[in-house]
């Protein structure tokens, strides 16, 4: 399987990351980010487009630019690379909508086999957290580099 | 510009380092979105092994600072500096690695 990805540019420590995405709605800045949670040694992923206005991420907004699949890879490509720098950290993982829980859950899912070897991946579903299988509609994700 | 990688590994190899995001390190881009995280975590818990794994390396560290400070007041013995070196290699592997190089 090749993944086709954005270039991906990160900070020098490697918890904020930007990509452009290029389709028909033309070049949309896309930020990353791995942030420090109440639980020390867990770190939320937040992922959405730059908004230029208040300078944060907003995660809610659907740009439909035909890159979807693109974009997933490069998002996990994040996720790689912060947990390189960080093997220690768990990284939780929840949409800010249903659709895009089920966005991250379709990347995990398409990047499973590859993923798999590398990270420990737990789902939340029905009031519990199990290891991540496919095919499973999960709410919430935690993932951590296997030692 | 596009990247194509066979391997999870080179995924790694092709991000790039731009000192302009540094201003984002600091800043919490979505803080709403941590907030509900946190809140998420706080409601329903962690699974036991995340929670067992936390605390192996919330000890690890405190071992580690010990291990620094017998090192900072004292003339360490190998055995002390191997244990420290051994600690550092478990939790900064990449940083060590790029020192080395």
């Amino acid at each position: 399987m090749s993944f086709e990805q954005y270039d991906l540019k990160a900070d020098d420590i490697f918890m904020s990351f930007e990509f452009v995405s290029e389709g028909p709605k033309g070049k949309i800045v896309k930020w990353i980010q791995y942030m420090p949670m109440g639980e020390e040694g867990i770190f939320n992923l937040a992922f959405g487009d730059k908004n230029f206005d208040t300078g944060e991420i907003d995660d809610t907004i659907v740009t439909d630019n035909k890159d979807r699949e693109k974009v997933l890879a490069t998002v996990v490509a994040s996720v790689f690379t912060f947990t390189t720098y960080y093997p220690h950290a768990w990284v939780y993982i929840e949409g800010s909508t249903e659709s895009r829980t089920r966005l991250y859950r379709m990347a995990i899912s398409i990047y499973f086999e590859e993923m798999a070897p590398y990270f420990r991946i737990f789902g939340y579903l029905d009031k519990d957290w199990v290891t991540f299988k496919k095919e499973q509609n999960y709410t919430a994700f935690l993932i951590k580099r296997k030692s | 510009m596009e990247n194509t990688s066979n391997n999870m590994d080179s995924l790694v190899i092709n991000v790039q380092i731009d000192k302009r995001l540094n201003a984002l390190s600091n800043k919490v881009l979505f803080p709403k979105k941590l907030e509900r995280a946190n809140a998420f975590i706080a409601k329903h818990g962690l699974p036991q092994e995340v929670k067992e794994d936390l605390a192996q390396y919330k000890s690890n560290v405190e071992t580690l600072q010990k291990a620094l400070l017998r090192c900072y007041v004292s003339e360490p013995t190998p055995e002390q500096l191997a244990q420290l070196n051994n600690f550092l290699i478990q939790l900064f592997p990449v940083e060590l690695e790029k020192t080395r190089a």
